[in-house]
């Protein structure tokens, strides 16, 4: 009887999870592709391969990159630190790198526009040096590194506490130099995390919407990026196009992820 | 020496961890640093290593100064209390990762590394992963991986206080066995001064970042200098100026005795004694059965004294009236401490 009612439990178990993951996550991802491809292939090729899409590809792969290479510098710096060294203001520096969650993206846009615009802050500067920031591709890189840059962090600091530097200490009195152990002990553990702290910050900086869009001004075929571009041919009645271009913002989160799943095998 | 501590001080954050420790360690001996948790212990085994610096002092290996060498040029092999064993690499590729930082060839290495292992009865798990391995194992792997490039000094940081009490036992005797057979010069960081008799040549007690008192096992049980010692080292009664039989007690009256439970025998008032001494009057407290030996809480002239009987002895009662002798005592005034026999004995053996 106990064993029966268990078997029960795990089949409602069973059934909510896959009901809730169809209804939220399958069903609305089916007819984004439907849509997609409502209007045929050749349709579908044509919007996917117009300059303008080909400019926010441009765009947001950049911005991706940049702010990735940013996170892994400042992500494995800011978690080394914050694990390994006592210093003063360290836990202001730790709750400071979680601002950027806390902060709503509208917010952050202005923030930015505040401090780079045309009467901002430091607006003399960049007139002088004759470099737009505000309604130019720097804002979106600006802002995607903001909006990005817990996540490398945040997945590094509990590995590498619960971690302890035991094995590094074992390394160097065994004779290994500062590269070979970063190589050949530190790094194999971080991986996994490093990976998922990537994984989440692509995600993030792919689908990046509010922030981007304070600070973009939406130029059409120069500072949109995907996600912009979504909501602008949405915006226009162009529904069709709008979910096309949403297939490739589709397309390469699911490349990410499963990416980083063939690296670390798992 | 083959390892000397010059007056080693160490601070941090404004705390004064060790204080001017001075120590040496014969060459091929094995010696225990033994004291209570936060006594500063393991500090000054990290700073042997060169894990951390000394705020003063200085440290010399095999007649040379190592102050101011990193951890890699210092020749030492360090087995952490948690084995660190490296997790993404076999048992074959930890024992062999100091050789190949250092540059043997590949046929030294597998020659070095076969040794190890048959050594260290591990050969059947060289491919094996760290977590595939149960906690003697782990640590046999770590002892394998600290002495493969044969290093001049072996320190080890609580090395059993991850077992059980059984692998612990059988880990310890051959660890012993093995150090004395390698010859390295070892020195191992415990608190449980069992472990430190049964497995140390010599021991450095430490209390406070202060060294309390060094000496073989069979010294520091016996004849321990400072009431920390006496009282940290095995069980002990204290006993506020008792009024001792049969010893040659102190003039003045605020001296105390700390007396071993083995040193005190106890019997039923029926009972025969072998030894025809006089004997004293007691009260049982308590008396708990603990396998070899049944340890008794007796009451003597209003104060507590502890004693060990056979198990193949008749049980005593809560409340019974007991006759007991003292053989041994260790007496301590403000200015010495003096182990001393009861003068009886000699006198009973006499006849």
């Amino acid at each position: 009887m106990q064993l029966l009612q268990a078997k029960k439990v795990k089949w409602l178990l069973l059934a909510i999870a896959w009901l809730f993951i169809f209804g939220i996550l399958i069903l609305p991802l089916a007819l984004v592709v439907m849509q997609a491809l409502a209007l045929g292939w050749r349709t579908y090729l044509t919007t996917i391969s117009s300059l303008v899409t080909l400019q926010a590809v441009n765009l947001t792969v950049a911005a991706t990159v940049i702010s990735l290479l940013f996170n892994l510098v400042f992500g494995i710096s800011a978690a080394w630190l914050l694990t390994f060294y006592d210093f003063p203001g360290k836990h202001l520096l730790n709750a400071l790198i979680d601002l950027p969650f806390s902060v709503s993206p509208v917010i952050v846009g202005l923030i930015f526009v505040l401090t780079f615009g045309q009467t901002g802050w430091l607006a003399p500067l960049f007139t002088t040096i004759k470099v737009q920031i505000i309604f130019a591709p720097p804002a979106i890189f600006l802002t995607t590194i903001f909006v990005t840059f817990p996540f490398v962090a945040r997945e590094l600091i509990p590995v590498l506490a619960a971690k302890g530097r035991e094995e590094e200490q074992t390394a160097a009195l065994l004779g290994a130099s500062a590269w070979q152990i970063l190589r050949q002990i530190t790094f194999p553990a971080l991986k996994a995390p490093l990976a998922t702290g990537l994984v989440l910050a692509t995600a993030r900086a792919l689908g990046e919407f509010g922030a981007v869009a304070v600070v973009s001004g939406s130029i059409r075929g120069k500072t949109l990026t995907l996600s912009l571009l979504v909501q602008t041919l949405y915006n226009n009645f162009k529904f069709k196009q709008a979910f096309v271009v949403a297939t490739i913002l589709l397309g390469s989160t699911l490349a990410v992820v499963i990416l980083k799943r063939r690296l670390l095998r798992e | 020496m083959y390892i000397q501590l010059k007056d080693i001080s160490k601070s941090f954050q404004r705390r004064q961890i060790l204080h001017q420790i001075n120590f040496g360690v014969k060459e091929g001996s094995l010696t225990a640093l033994l004291g209570p948790s936060g006594s500063g212990k393991t500090t000054i085994l990290r700073i042997l290593a060169g894990l951390e610096p000394a705020t003063s002092g200085s440290v010399a290996v095999a007649g040379q100064v190592v102050d101011e060498l990193t951890p890699q040029a210092r020749g030492i092999g360090f087995v952490f209390q948690n084995y660190a064993l490296f997790r993404y690499l076999t048992v074959y590729d930890n024992i062999a990762f100091g050789l190949r930082t250092q540059h043997w060839s590949l046929r030294q290495i597998k020659q070095r590394v076969a040794e190890l292992l048959q050594l260290t009865d591990l050969t059947a798990l060289a491919q094996q992963y760290p977590e595939q391995l149960s906690g003697g194992q782990k640590q046999r792997v770590a002892f394998a991986r600290a002495i493969a490039p044969n290093p001049k000094v072996l320190l080890l940081d609580e090395p059993f206080a991850a077992l059980d009490t059984q692998i612990r036992r059988e880990l310890r005797v051959w660890l012993k066995q093995l150090i004395h057979r390698v010859g390295i010069t070892s020195i191992f960081v415990t608190h449980d001064h069992e472990e430190a008799m049964e497995t140390a040549d010599e021991i450095v007690v430490i209390n406070q970042g202060r060294i309390e008192q060094i000496g073989t096992p069979m010294t520091i049980y016996n004849q321990p200098t400072s009431r920390f010692v006496a009282q940290f080292i095995g069980q002990s009664s204290m006993l506020q100026a008792p009024h001792l039989q049969g010893f040659a007690l102190p003039a003045q009256q605020d001296f105390r005795a700390y007396i071993r439970p083995e040193q005190v025998q106890v019997f039923k008032r029926n009972e025969s004694q072998p030894l025809a001494v006089a004997l004293e009057q007691a009260t049982v407290i308590s008396s708990t059965f603990s396998g070899a030996v049944v340890s008794v809480k007796l009451k003597w002239h209003a104060q507590t004294l502890l004693a060990n009987r056979s198990p193949a002895q008749p049980p005593l009662f809560n409340g019974e009236k007991v006759v007991l002798f003292i053989q041994q005592a260790l007496i301590f005034t403000t200015e010495c401490s003096e182990l001393q026999r009861n003068q009886q004995l000699a006198a009973a053996y006499a006849l």
